[in-house]
């Protein structure tokens, strides 16, 4: 994709080498889940496939719009809080009003309104998008739990969205979204040329600025979609709820396979990313064990991945 | 003179909100008062050796968000070896260290020599370092508080004439000293600043790019388990969530420091001066009764006020050649 | 579009703007004149920003209302962080306050920032979770910490019939006072030969997300799980919400110590047995009330003394306990904690 100037001339031969690209990808992801079910007793019931269901839209949704971001070479630290921030102000206005369409509009569009801040302060003041996103991190998160303490109970209709197949569906409608988004559209075309080639997307016309702009009000929204999911499977708002996943969203984008340099990203891949994330982080405690081994071998499942991806991008290079 | 001169040439920015930190907490009672001056360097001397290091590493146009779990694992480490399996405290600490180096030789090889983003290697080796550090004990923290010896690296004073310097803040002032001598008369200090600025340019004059970028990926893990030793002798506790987030204070610092994220430029000072303005601001909030939350948000403008500050400078300058 | 984006980072600016403003403002002007010559005395709990600190923050307002003392209530904004809770010790030193109360996230960690300040001529104590073996002078708990773990269990033993497997979720397994709290539960679960504790024992980190979570992963393991016992505050909800998730409601029993407005809808439809708790804000407010008393006299706390609307203390050597309550679907209305 480097050096493709607003990426004008993609044809088919791209698309079918993101799938290639996907194949080991859900090849791991299957063999994972065989080796859990035949070694792990409960692992592949009906339960707790929802909860890893739930898990992985979670981190797959606020994934889809850290793909956008990455891909144009940036990243969006604040998603965990922008998450909580957002589904403090709905869970406020449940409390008050009882209703469930209004307050989940208000969650929305208050998340898309709180990246379009992270978007302010990359494209306007350009500060860098690791120090804007990381201060970010901080304002969001404090603003959410001086909010909000713990609201529980909420609305019996809203708690659909946190059972198995209506998380799982929030999460499809974003993927087909983001599938869309990224490889049917011109916006998509113009997020792979600035993170491929910034100078020669621009020379091609593309208003790059506004392009990055747009990823992060994106990140934003998906991470406000997430905390419906995650607010109604919890049955509680909390202001530090999920503090620290931002990490979690980083590594199932990058063992999906989008280059953190930009240029280069799936959303398919984030979602296999976080299926394998959910998987494991499951599998490990059901087999009983330790859940602090989940982070140790997340890292090397990280560097593995980036690093068999490196060697793959070389031997391409010299062929 | 020449300080002054760098100071107002590159590092307005954290200056200025180093100056506004100052003047916004001048009346609040002991601010001034040498037991928040000096007292308070033990906690903020770990994290400016991570600074340090950081902004040698920032210098290459990297970055490395696994310091704090190297403190971490290092803590862990030096207590599991120490009091779970009677080591003496001294050479567990030595074996701890060489474990940080080799997280640091991942992170330089991985970066240097395969070419990985530093982003994503360093994600890894976090997750690693925090992975091994609760592994070792299932998360249960060891405690050191019959090691006085140990102990005394962080509680003691230096007596300078006329005045009695925390150790902490001693192993701080000799780190940026020798990390200056480094990065400005040394042949690998100007290869750091070369290949920051141009790999490639760097390459073709014959800079060994690969070996200079492994040093300083191991340097600054060695320092950032230096960081996670003086931790654990201050708390007297070994426990896997040392260097909690010194990751995000480190890289805060160098920013306020106002040296820029995408390489080629370092400044030691202005990392110093960052440092010294998050513990004005930790400590002027502190002793007003503000809690950890409002300090955290604080932090978060005071880093945006820096860049913006840095934006404009950088601009004038661009402006000023242009005409 | 481009209209669009322009109003959404208006929006998104104006909320962070007034978001700081609004802290701001209350920049360095508390240390006020008002509160001259009252002791200052100043709470480090383990982390803010949870029900229980907000029960522990109403304690304090009522301190500093009736007991003629400033305190306040601080403490680190995540939760379980040791080295948070350290550096905030320190800084009391530098505000040369009266006395310092902890809630200690580690036993060990916080004894030589709590040296440092007896050094310094601050009085130390602890509430809420002990630092044995500092130089604390007293420890104000709301329960006896290993026995409250074995009453949990016991109420746990009775409803699941005594027999079946038993899961165990603590906060972190650094507290001490959760550690002597899972004790408890595990002294008391030997007694009954047909009850097996199941392994390993759950770390919540404080968070009711991740109590979630451990909880849905441990009933995998063990589907013919009879019983979870909680040992903080998120744990019995946590279960609970994993409880409906799972199908099992109700058919897993749940005890805990928890706090009666966390626990209640759980305990009305039944899915969350009972809870056992101290009141946090009479705990923190007789802690207020007996520092109070031994700066200004020295006077260490007796037992059987009255405290006003909370009941007698019973002392046992350095350790001060205020009595608790037990909470059930019944009377869980009656608590407004």
């Amino acid at each position: 994709m480097k050096g493709n100037p607003a990426g004008a001339s993609s044809t088919s031969s791209p698309h079918r080498r993101a799938v290639l690209r996907e194949l080991p990808l859900l090849l791991l992801l299957a063999a994972l889940a065989a080796f859990f079910s035949l070694r792990v007793h409960g692992f592949s019931n009906a339960v707790n496939i929802g909860s890893i269901g739930r898990d992985t839209a979670i981190i797959g949704a606020m994934g889809i719009g850290m793909t956008f971001v990455v891909i144009t070479g940036g990243i969006d630290l604040s998603c965990a809080s922008i998450l909580a921030l957002s589904s403090s102000f709905m869970a406020i206005l449940m409390q008050r009003t009882g209703g469930i369409v209004f307050p989940v509009a208000v969650a929305l569009a208050s998340s898309v309104a709180l990246g379009a801040g992270n978007a302010f302060l990359v494209t306007v003041l350009e500060a860098p998008p690791i120090v804007a996103t990381l201060a970010t991190l901080s304002l969001y998160r404090v603003q959410a739990i001086q909010t909000v303490t713990l609201i529980s109970d909420l609305p019996a209709g809203f708690r659909a969205l946190g059972t198995g197949v209506g998380s799982f569906g929030l999460f499809a409608l974003a993927l087909a979204a983001g599938l869309a988004g990224l490889s049917r559209s011109s916006f998509g075309r113009h997020v792979l040329a600035v993170g491929g080639n910034l100078q020669a997307a621009r020379l091609a016309g593309v208003r790059v600025k506004r392009t990055i702009g747009w990823t992060y009000a994106i990140s934003g929204l998906c991470a406000g979609l997430a905390g419906l999911i995650a607010s109604a499977m919890l049955n509680s708002v909390q202001g530090n709820m999920l503090m620290g996943y931002e990490l979690d969203v980083i590594a199932a984008v990058v063992i999906g396979g989008t280059s953190i340099t930009g240029g280069r990203g799936s959303v398919l891949g984030t979602a296999a990313g976080a299926a394998i994330m959910a998987v494991l982080r499951n599998g490990l405690i059901v087999a009983g064990l330790d859940v602090y081994w989940y982070q140790a071998i997340i890292g090397v499942a990280i560097l593995v991945v980036g690093g068999a991806d490196k060697l793959a991008a070389r031997r391409m290079e010299a062929a | 003179m020449r300080l002054v001169r760098e100071i107002a040439k590159y590092r307005l920015g954290a200056v200025a909100v180093l100056i506004a930190v100052t003047i916004w907490f001048a009346r609040t009672p002991h601010f001034f008062e040498a037991e928040t001056l000096f007292g308070l360097t033990r906690q903020y001397a770990e994290i400016g050796i991570v600074a340090v290091g950081m902004t040698l590493v920032i210098a290459t146009g990297g970055i490395d968000i696994s310091v704090g779990g190297t403190a971490g694992m290092v803590s862990m480490l030096l207590g599991f070896l120490a009091v779970g399996h009677g080591w003496n405290i001294w050479a567990a600490l030595g074996a701890a260290m060489i474990c940080a180096l080799g997280i640091g030789a991942v992170n330089g090889f991985a970066i240097a020599r395969l070419g990985m983003e530093p982003v994503l290697v360093t994600l890894a080796t976090m997750s690693l370092t925090r992975g091994i550090a609760y592994v070792l004990t299932q998360g249960t923290s060891l405690s050191l508080y019959s090691y006085d010896s140990f102990r005394a690296i962080s509680s003691t004073d230096v007596a300078l004439p006329g005045v009695s310097v925390p150790t902490p803040a001693i192993i701080l002032l000799v780190t940026v000293a020798v990390a200056y001598v480094l990065l400005r008369q040394t042949v690998f200090g100007r290869q750091i600043l070369a290949l920051g600025q141009s790999e490639a340019a760097a390459k073709l004059a014959g800079i060994p790019v690969t070996r200079a970028k492994f040093q300083t990926y191991l340097l600054l893990s060695l320092l950032a388990g230096l960081a996670g030793a003086l931790i654990s002798s201050r708390s007297a506790t070994a426990f896997a969530d040392a260097g909690r987030n010194y990751e995000f204070e480190a890289i805060t610092a160098v920013v306020l420091g106002g040296t820029s994220l995408s390489g080629g430029e370092g400044s030691l000072i202005g990392t110093l001066i960052g440092v010294a303005t998050m513990a004005a601001l930790r400590n002027g909030l502190a002793l007003t009764g503000q809690s950890d939350l409002v300090r955290t948000q604080m932090l978060a403008v005071a880093l945006i006020a820096a860049v913006v500050i840095d934006n404009a400078r950088k601009k004038l300058i661009r402006g000023g050649s242009n005409t | 579009m481009k209209s669009l984006l322009k109003v959404l980072v208006a929006v998104a600016a104006g909320v962070s703007l007034t978001g700081c403003a609004q802290h701001q403002s209350t920049g360095p002007v508390s240390s006020g004149s008002a509160d001259a010559g009252k002791p200052h005395i100043v709470f480090i709990f383990k982390v803010m920003g949870i029900s229980y600190s907000d029960s522990l923050q109403q304690g304090v307002d009522r301190a500093n209302k009736e007991l003629g003392v400033n305190a306040e209530l601080i403490g680190p904004s995540t939760g379980n962080d040791i080295q948070g809770q350290i550096n905030l010790i320190e800084q009391q030193i530098a505000r040369k306050v009266d006395a310092v109360v902890i809630s200690a996230n580690d036993a060990d960690s916080v004894k030589p920032a709590m040296d440092k300040a007896t050094a310094a001529g601050i009085k130390v104590y602890t509430w809420d979770s002990d630092s044995p073996g500092s130089k604390r002078l007293f420890y104000v708990a709301g329960c006896d910490d290993v026995q409250i773990g074995r009453d949990v269990a016991a109420r746990l033993a009775e409803d699941i019939g005594e027999k079946g497997k038993v899961g165990i979720m603590t906060g972190t397994l650094t507290a001490n006072n959760l550690r002597l709290h899972v004790q408890g539960v595990r002294e008391e679960l030997k007694k009954h030969p047909q009850i097996t504790v199941v392994e390993p024992l759950l770390a919540c980190n404080d968070q009711k997300d991740q109590a979630v979570n451990k909880a849905i992963s441990l009933l995998q393991a063990h589907p013919d799980l009879a019983g979870m016992a909680g040992v903080c505050s998120p744990a019995a909800p946590g279960t609970a919400e994993a409880l409906i998730q799972a199908g099992k409601a109700g058919k897993v029993k749940v005890w805990g110590i928890s706090l009666p407005s966390e626990v209640k809808p759980y305990l009305k439809k039944g899915i969350v047995q009972g809870a056992i708790l101290w009141n946090p804000a009479d705990l923190t407010y007789a802690a207020a009330m007996l520092v109070r008393d031994n700066l200004k006299t020295g006077a260490m706390p007796k037992d059987g003394q009255e405290i006003p609307g909370i009941g007698k203390l019973s002392v046992k050597g350095e350790q001060v306990l205020i009595p608790g309550a037990v909470i059930t679907r019944e009377n869980v209305d009656r608590f407004d904690f």
